[in-house]
């Protein structure tokens, strides 16, 4: 069985295929993380059985799918918020406003130094370390702070690994950059998070804030997108099934907010209803 | 009672004997490996070929030499190679300022100086160095140089080129210390005899008498070596960082060519897609500077040392 | 002036020279005559300390240059080398200029004075001068082959050693070139010492004072080239020199 897709849910999928095995045996889940938009590819291509996702399928992605016949099932999973991270000795800095990523991150963006960015802070320069462009966390970033999907500068260091992010940013004075936020809480002792001022006061990312909706424009639903071909084989069923079920618990130890009751019923219900549509497809 | 007599040809006529059909056998599964390999290179050459061709239909070939940004991925895509191209150089020169030294003196400690048992020593410690996998390598420059680095220079950021650099001089420095052994050896003996019965000192004799007479084979040696610091790729993927700017200090990330290419397939590449036909692209110009190089150390090699014709 | 006493020379566990002794007296031309591989070269090469460049060398007993011991604690085979010159069978010029060819030994030496002077002045000892004089920067490897073996000792003789070791200097050359190095070996005896080593048992009988007939690395007999030549004391060197024995 193949899972592919974003980095950000990489963490939970890691979790989740560890308690799989233990329960179920055997240790045939692959992960891979080839960034969302590799993910949905694939999945569409029909070379992985289930697609992890930090953002929803586009339009595009939607008629490529349907023209290879591929359908599937969306299951939302957990609730993740996009990290702004700083050098863990960078003290000046607590809250930066949307405005202020706006303008750091914008195409074409001349922001190099701190003092640029805010007036008042040292005249260091701003290395920043970012998710690449098949990223659903960079897409995700981009269409919220920029406004437009994908808008971005590119003179960033790009990543497809969130752990290479996090290792940039840990590494390098002055650096700066987004993750989700279960790499943040990976390292922690690291890495300093930046709160993010939304409009309505400064909020510090937590998996308490993006249940509550304090931390709201930054928060995304993380979702499995199930091939409902691959689900004629029980084992796939099995996992996705496990995969909603024992979300409520790791998700928040992973570094998740998890989602509420209801929404995990209504996953099930999909996931049900998926697997009889492939059966029925089958006979 | 008639006598059985039983005619047996001397020769199997027509299709040859067992011994004959086996070598035809054999020949072909060679000719098949030979093919495969063959073919295989062609197959991958030919990819590069249409997927460069297609990223220069649409991107202008003056642009991509000439230009000074790279973003081939952005909203606006850019496609100066040139912050890569500096970014390889740099870290091929400065590795090569590295190992060059590390590996002439050791071949001409190896060569000149060592005895028999110390010599066997040092060349087996060299061949260890050899055959280290470049992911360990890597995990060095990245683990090791890296916080040491940064014990003398904090500045230096978490990806950075020095560190790199560093790292893949010590990679190639048994390139360079093999071939150039290789090529102090065949010189002539007598002219390393002759020097040193003139009362010259033996690191006289071998820089002014044998390493001048071996000159093209170092050379050749030195040149092979950069061409694996050129298409070194594990080292700088994971030390040197994915900075495609234009950066000047060596404490700063850098992005190679070949990290570029890496790290651009780390995620997901679709073969029609534009991220292929930039990979496909930079690969290309990859495969014609390494291959270059190659080709004038192998001509460089091939060449008569100077003096042979006279032992 | 330079002598052996006992000396023993062996490659691992190969004896190519056992227990030697000679003296070879100053400005006397001294030829060591005997079969391939009876221990000539290994025992010139003796006496300039160059067998110890080979892996596996092991020298024993003593060899003396005016009472020295050339195997002392503290002697610099480097100068033990310039003092007691080589030259060997096949010519070998560095593929460098005339020029630098000569000049090698005594800019390693240290050399102060007018290199261009000391060549002029090898060269004419060699007999090489009126040859090369018009371009001394000339690629040594396109001299003829007994030009570059002129050369090599007008190298060697640059370094001012007091003793020359020839290995069969003339071995590779035809006879008008071999001609032309006796002749010059011959006038080099008024200033050198000369130990040279020679297949050629006419070539010892014209050019020497005192004659060494080695046999399977042992010295079988030493004595004035006239006695050794017409009568030897020994059966062995009989033999040799008469041709009974290849």
């Amino acid at each position: 069985m193949v899972v592919d897709g974003s980095n950000s849910v990489l963490p939970l999928s890691e979790a989740v295929a560890a308690a799989f095995a233990e329960r179920h045996g055997g240790g045939r889940v692959a992960l891979r993380s080839s960034g969302t938009g590799g993910g949905f590819r694939r999945l569409c291509d029909g070379e992985t059985d289930i697609a992890t996702a930090s953002r929803p399928m586009s339009a595009r992605e939607r008629a490529r799918c349907r023209e290879r016949g591929v359908r599937h099932v969306a299951l939302p999973v957990a609730r993740d918020g996009v990290t702004v991270v700083a050098h863990s000795r960078n003290a000046l800095v607590a809250c930066l406003g949307l405005g202020e990523l706006r303008r750091l991150w914008a195409p074409g963006s001349e922001v190099s130094t701190w003092r640029a960015l805010r007036p008042g802070l040292p005249a260091q320069a701003v290395r920043l370390y970012a998710p690449g462009s098949d990223s659903g966390t960079f897409d995700f970033f981009t269409r919220v702070v920029v406004g437009r999907a994908k808008a971005s500068r590119a003179d960033y260091d790009p990543s497809a690994d969130h752990e290479t992010i996090a290792r940039g940013v840990a590494g390098t004075p002055w650096a700066m950059g987004y993750m989700g936020y279960a790499h943040y809480a990976a390292n922690r002792h690291a890495l300093r998070a930046l709160q993010v001022d939304t409009g309505a006061g400064c909020v510090a990312p937590s998996p308490k804030s993006f249940a509550d909706g304090s931390y709201s424009p930054l928060v995304r639903e993380l979702h499995l997108y199930v091939a409902e071909d691959a689900l004629r084989r029980p084992a796939v069923g099995r996992f996705a099934g496990f995969f909603v079920d024992a979300s409520p618990r790791l998700a928040p130890e992973a570094g998740y907010a998890a989602l509420s009751a209801a929404q995990y019923v209504r996953s099930r219900a999909l996931l049900a209803e998926a697997t009889r549509a492939a059966e029925r497809g089958s006979s | 009672m008639v006598a059985r007599t039983v005619t047996r040809p001397l020769f199997l006529e027509g299709t040859g004997g067992p011994g004959a059909r086996a070598d035809r056998v054999a020949r072909r599964v060679f000719l098949a490996c030979a093919a495969l390999t063959g073919g295989t290179a062609a197959v991958v050459l030919g990819v590069l070929a249409v997927g460069a061709a297609q990223f220069f239909a649409e991107a202008p070939a003056g642009g991509f030499f000439a230009g000074t940004t790279w973003a081939p991925f952005a909203e606006e895509p850019r496609f100066g190679v040139w912050p890569l191209v500096a970014a390889t150089s740099r870290i091929t020169i400065g590795a090569i300022l590295v190992a060059a030294p590390l590996g002439l003196l050791s071949a001409v400690y190896l060569q000149h100086y060592a005895g028999r048992r110390t010599g066997a020593v040092v060349a087996a410690a060299v061949a260890a160095l050899a055959s280290v996998p470049t992911v360990v390598f890597g995990y060095v420059a990245l683990n090791a140089a890296t916080p040491l680095l940064r014990l003398v220079w904090p500045g230096a950021e978490a990806f950075n080129g020095a560190s790199a650099t560093l790292v893949v001089g010590l990679m190639i420095a048994p390139t360079v210390a093999f071939l150039g052994r290789e090529a102090l050896a065949a010189v002539p003996p007598a002219y390393f005899h002759a020097g040193m019965a003139l009362g010259a000192s033996r690191g006289r004799v071998v820089a002014l008498v044998v390493a001048p007479a071996a000159a093209r084979g170092i050379a050749a040696a030195v040149l092979l070596a950069m061409a694996r610091a050129v298409g070194e790729t594990m080292i700088v993927t994971m030390a040197a960082g994915s900075h495609a700017g234009l950066a000047w200090s060596p404490l700063e990330g850098v992005r190679t060519l070949t990290a570029f290419v890496a790290q651009t397939s780390l995620g997901d590449i679709a073969p029609d897609g534009p991220d292929f036909r930039a990979v496909a692209a930079v690969a290309a110009l990859l495969f014609v500077v390494t291959y270059a190089m190659h080709a004038a150390g192998r001509a460089l090699l091939a060449r008569r040392p100077a003096g042979s014709a006279h032992p | 002036m330079l002598s052996a006493d006992r000396l023993s020379v062996r490659f691992g566990s190969k004896t190519a020279l056992a227990d030697v002794s000679l003296d070879v007296p100053a400005q006397k031309i001294v030829s060591v005559i005997g079969r391939s591989a009876c221990g000539k070269t290994t025992l010139l090469r003796a006496f300039n300390r160059t067998n110890e460049m080979i892996a596996g060398a092991r020298t024993t007993g003593t060899a003396r240059f005016h009472g020295t011991d050339l195997y002392g604690r503290t002697v610099d085979p480097v100068e033990v080398r310039r003092r007691i010159g080589m030259i060997f069978q096949r010519a070998t010029p560095f593929p460098k200029s005339v020029f630098d060819n000569i000049a090698f030994g005594p800019r390693a030496g240290g050399f102060a004075g007018d290199l261009h002077e000391l060549a002029e002045e090898v060269l004419t000892s060699a007999g090489l001068w009126a040859d090369v004089a018009g371009d001394l920067d000339a690629p040594a490897l396109a001299l003829s082959a007994g030009q570059q073996q002129q050369l090599c000792i007008a190298r060697t003789l640059a370094v001012r050693p007091d003793v020359l070791l020839m290995d069969e200097p003339t071995a590779s050359l035809d006879p008008a070139a071999t001609a032309r190095i006796e002749s010059l070996v011959h006038s080099l005896k008024a200033t050198y010492t000369v130990v040279i080593a020679t297949h050629d048992l006419s070539q010892a009988a014209r050019l020497s004072d005192m004659t060494a007939f080695l046999d399977a690395g042992e010295l079988v007999e030493y004595s004035p080239t006239a006695t050794l030549f017409t009568n030897p004391r020994t059966r062995q060197a009989e033999e040799y020199v008469t041709g009974r024995t290849s």
